[in-house]
């Protein structure tokens, strides 16, 4: 049987709400990414845009797989049957592997394009090497959880340098802030891989998220009050 | 080196060229300032009078570029866009 709630159940739909507000800040991101590339006509910027709206696409996968469950789990409770316990039991594995799919290939596929629009060399091997890496750690992985995340903290560990070394050479506060939510979202995944020992480190990973997705917006507003 | 600047790169350096000289620019000045070849600065201007953000004013045998509202707009806009990209390395 697979283990498909990570949360406690105290916090069953808190996360959705934090994802909510995660999925406003990507569309947001890629809505005005979108709107700069019609002007400036570079492939960078669309493919920037399409990444934040796959980040937002893949939380709603993340959302819609946590409503049915929490939904499920909790009727299964409030009927207390066997034969429905079965019954919903399975219907829950079913969205669960298909919306957990769908939400880790998004994620992984997103990160790791956008560590790739960030470098100016661009080798064909690396995007092949770095797409067989996608499905490896969408498909084939045993361990699933352990494995998306760890795959998710590598790439924001990446992205987290890069844009360190980008602030260095710039010096520009708006980098600043890139590199701080970048920084909190990787710790988020650290806590999200803790859930194994404790289901409460979910609700501090999400809540991490939430932050790291929120300097993400600050950051667009900083840069657009000045 | 500094690398090939993309489309909005030009257009923002084509209306800040415009707004040093107070809105009133010849297009050699713009040409020199933006550092474009004449056909290209053709082309920008030209796209840029059709979508309303510059207008050309003729006086006597000179042309002169003034910039609207709506080009003001859109230069701010622009460099706020720009340093939203750039503090993503983009």
């Amino acid at each position: 049987m697979l283990q498909y709630v990570f949360s406690p159940k105290w916090f069953y739909g808190v996360d959705i709400i934090f994802e909510i507000f995660s999925i406003l800040v990507c569309f947001l991101i890629a809505y005005y990414a979108n709107k700069f590339f019609k002007v400036s006509h570079e492939r960078k910027h669309r493919y920037f845009s399409v990444i934040f709206l796959l980040i937002g696409v893949a939380f709603i996968f993340k959302i819609l797989t946590n409503f049915t469950i929490y939904y499920h789990v909790l009727r299964v409770i409030q009927i207390g049957s066997t034969l429905h316990f079965v019954n919903y039991q399975y219907k829950s594995e079913i969205i669960y592997s298909i919306g957990y799919f769908l939400f880790r290939l998004l994620m992984i596929g997103a990160f790791s394009s956008l560590y790739l629009i960030t470098q100016k060399e661009k080798s064909r091997n690396l995007v092949y090497l770095l797409f067989y890496f996608i499905l490896l750690t969408t498909f084939f992985s045993y361990y699933i959880f352990v494995v998306f995340h760890i795959t998710m903290a590598i790439l924001l560990f990446m992205l987290v340098g890069y844009y360190y070394h980008h602030y260095k050479q710039k010096g520009e506060s708006s980098t600043k802030v890139i590199v701080f939510s970048f920084a909190v979202l990787l710790l988020s995944q650290v806590f999200f891989l803790l859930t194994i020992i404790h289901l409460d480190m979910y609700v501090i990973g999400e809540f991490l998220q939430l932050v790291g997705y929120l300097l993400l917006l600050y950051d667009f507003f900083m840069v657009n009050k000045s | 080196m500094r690398g090939r600047r993309d489309r909005a790169e030009v257009i923002v350096s084509i209306l800040e060229a415009i707004q040093k000289e107070d809105n009133h620019a010849k297009p050699t000045h713009i040409m020199y300032k933006a550092n474009l070849s004449y056909d290209l600065l053709k082309s920008y201007l030209s796209e840029l009078k059709e979508k309303g953000i510059i207008v050309e004013d003729v006086e006597g045998n000179k042309t002169f570029i003034t910039m609207t509202k709506d080009g003001f707009q859109l230069l701010s806009e622009l460099r706020r866009m720009k340093r939203f990209m750039e503090s993503f390395g983009l």
